[in-house]
């Protein structure tokens, strides 16, 4: 959008008390996916019920482009029904009563017509969830769910779509996956997405900018990747692992092309063609300064040192090496190299060390 | 004793039927609200638990007599199936909106506010998420307080008489055939009563054995 810069897609600024917690946050979020990350209890969900009219501020205001939503001065107040503004929940709240066509098609039958841009049918035909529009919730694992949760709010085309840690409750495989959906859906249908998580990793592999919240306070706000420098400074213990995030493709030979690279991965249970979610650990992954020779890592992919981040307690490298890696290393191994910003390196990682999850 | 048994079936239904939207409206706001004002609202619906029905009874033919506040409105209501209704409705009242709290607090409020998200408006949620997954629950209060209207006696008589034909009911003629010494013709309308006590209440007590069994079975890590 040309226009971007000046008008902000979300606009926000209010304060809101909850019992003994206080929340008074603002925000101009561009209308790609901009992540809200903090630690339990920084008040991610209490925003996001506030953004979908759930629970309304004490004073402030909130915009979605020239529209405002709530404001205490000019006192406005929309109905949750008339946000538009679609939540996709940490554990789906999908209806237990209903199946999970009755799901999708609730909130795209309470749609005005003129308002419904997406397909019911399409979507469910992307999100690969035809086969399973009889079922009912109890039925459904916790993958299949949160892509129901993601159709269901997708099919009331909404003008923004708030998840709420929706891959929170899944193991890394399925996070894995319901990333990439999220990630395809987003590029599909052009929905605006603001993004809450306590995980980098998931947020790296969606969100250029991110809000940290802390305590009921906006922190910081900019580039996710400021984010993953920070998390230097932190101990192993008090911090997640990174894993960068892809979506990829099975090729004829079995390797899988991300991007367009091609890496060597376990995938005999895949078929060419097949779309796959894959994750590497950025603790997994070495650098070095030449291509070496009898190795037994699969895996040697030239690239550029984008930019290196050292802190306390660990180091992290940002390489392009066709797609960007997150490489984590230790303080000596970057003195060792005396790796800087600008450096060709080799990027290596085992075959072993990749985690393929079918999408 | 077709007609004592079809008045108070009558009385019965239309109190339960009366008092049902009343009683849901009142229920919801107690699951929501833990304030004062609930505290008072919950102690005021309840009354009825804690006084004689007799007392209920003085109470209602006061209010609603000759002199009382609400003569203008209601003339001539007190000793009429109508009055056996509201007496009937008041005392079962607290019994109603108790089932309703329990069968509302097995709906996750996050479903309700779900179906908002999706577009539904607050009446459109209720009727749609809410008394769904609460029908357990709303069933059981509904027979709970047809089987309690069923069975009023004490408020009914002082508020709605005892009238053949008129506002004599079940009970009411179990009363009278005692006092006129007529046993046998009063253990027949007990038998009645039984039976139509019996099923209704056996009807309640599987509904909420089976709203039991369904919080019993709900998963833990899905909460």
């Amino acid at each position: 959008m040309a226009n971007s810069a000046e008008m902000p897609f979300l606009d926000f600024d209010f304060r809101v008390q909850r019992g003994d917690f206080k929340l008074d946050v603002a925000g101009q979020f561009p209308d790609g996916i901009t992540a809200v990350f903090g630690p339990s209890g920084a008040g991610k969900s209490t925003l996001l019920a506030c953004l979908a009219g759930m629970i309304t501020p004490d004073d402030g205001h909130i915009k979605i482009g020239s529209e405002t939503l709530f404001s205490s001065a000019d006192r406005i107040q929309s109905s949750p029904q008339a946000m538009r503004t679609a939540m996709v929940f940490q554990d789906g709240m999908l209806f237990p009563h209903k199946t999970v066509r009755q799901n999708i098609e609730y909130g795209y039958r309470l749609t005005p017509p003129d308002l419904r841009v997406i397909n019911p049918d399409e979507l469910t035909q992307f999100l690969q969830i035809e086969s399973l529009l009889d079922r009912y919730p109890a039925s459904l694992s916790g993958g299949e769910r949160q892509r129901v949760a993601l159709a269901r709010s997708v099919a009331t085309s909404p003008r923004l779509l708030l998840l709420d840690e929706p891959v929170a409750s899944l193991d890394i495989r399925l996070r894995n996956q319901v990333v990439s959906y999220l990630k395809q859906t987003h590029e599909r249908y052009d929905i605006p997405m603001v993004y809450v998580s306590h995980s980098l990793s998931d947020i790296m592999a969606l969100a250029p900018n991110a809000l940290v919240l802390e305590r009921g306070r906006a922190k910081s706000f900019g580039p996710v990747v400021d984010l993953v420098a920070d998390m230097a400074s932190s101990t192993r213990a008090g911090r997640d692992d990174i894993e960068n995030l892809y979506a990829g493709n099975v090729t004829a030979t079995g390797m899988i092309r991300i991007g367009d690279i091609e890496v060597a991965a376990q995938s005999d249970n895949y078929q060419a063609g097949q779309q796959v979610a894959v994750s590497i650990s950025a603790s997994d992954i070495m650098l070095a300064l030449e291509h070496p020779q009898a190795i037994s890592a699969r895996n040697i992919l030239p690239g550029v040192v984008q930019r290196i981040e050292v802190g306390e307690f660990a180091a992290f490298a940002f390489v392009n090496a066709g797609v960007e890696f997150v490489v984590e290393l230790t303080k000596d191994a970057v003195e060792a190299l005396n790796l800087r910003a600008g450096n060709d390196v080799y990027v290596l990682f085992k075959t072993s060390s990749i985690t393929i999850t079918a999408a | 004793m077709l007609d004592a048994t079809l008045l108070s079936i009558q009385t019965a239904l239309v109190a339960t039927l009366g008092m049902s939207i009343p009683a849901f409206l009142v229920a919801n706001y107690l699951i929501r609200n833990t304030g004062r004002t609930a505290f008072i609202v919950d102690l005021i619906v309840s009354m009825p638990l804690a006084l004689p029905p007799v007392a209920v009874g003085f109470i209602l033919l006061w209010l609603f007599g000759a002199t009382g506040p609400l003569a203008p409105l209601t003339e001539g209501l007190a000793f009429t199936w109508m009055a056996m209704s509201i007496a009937a409705a008041i005392v079962s009242f607290p019994l109603v909106v108790r089932a309703f709290v329990a069968g509302l607090a097995e709906v996750d409020p996050r479903l309700v506010f779900a179906a908002r998200n999706l577009g539904a408006s607050r009446l459109r949620a209720t009727w749609d998420i809410t008394l769904p997954l609460a029908r357990n629950g709303i069933a059981a209060g509904l027979l709970l307080g047809f089987v309690r209207s069923f069975a009023e006696f004490g408020a009914t008589i002082v508020f709605a008489g005892n009238i053949p034909g008129d506002t004599q009911g079940l009970p009411s003629a179990i009363f009278s055939r005692i006092s006129a010494g007529d046993f046998s013709g009063a253990w027949s309308l007990a038998a009645v009563s039984i039976a139509i006590g019996g099923i209704a209440l056996a009807v309640h007590n599987k509904l909420v054995s089976r709203q039991r069994a369904r919080l019993a079975s709900r998963n833990p890590s899905d909460g």
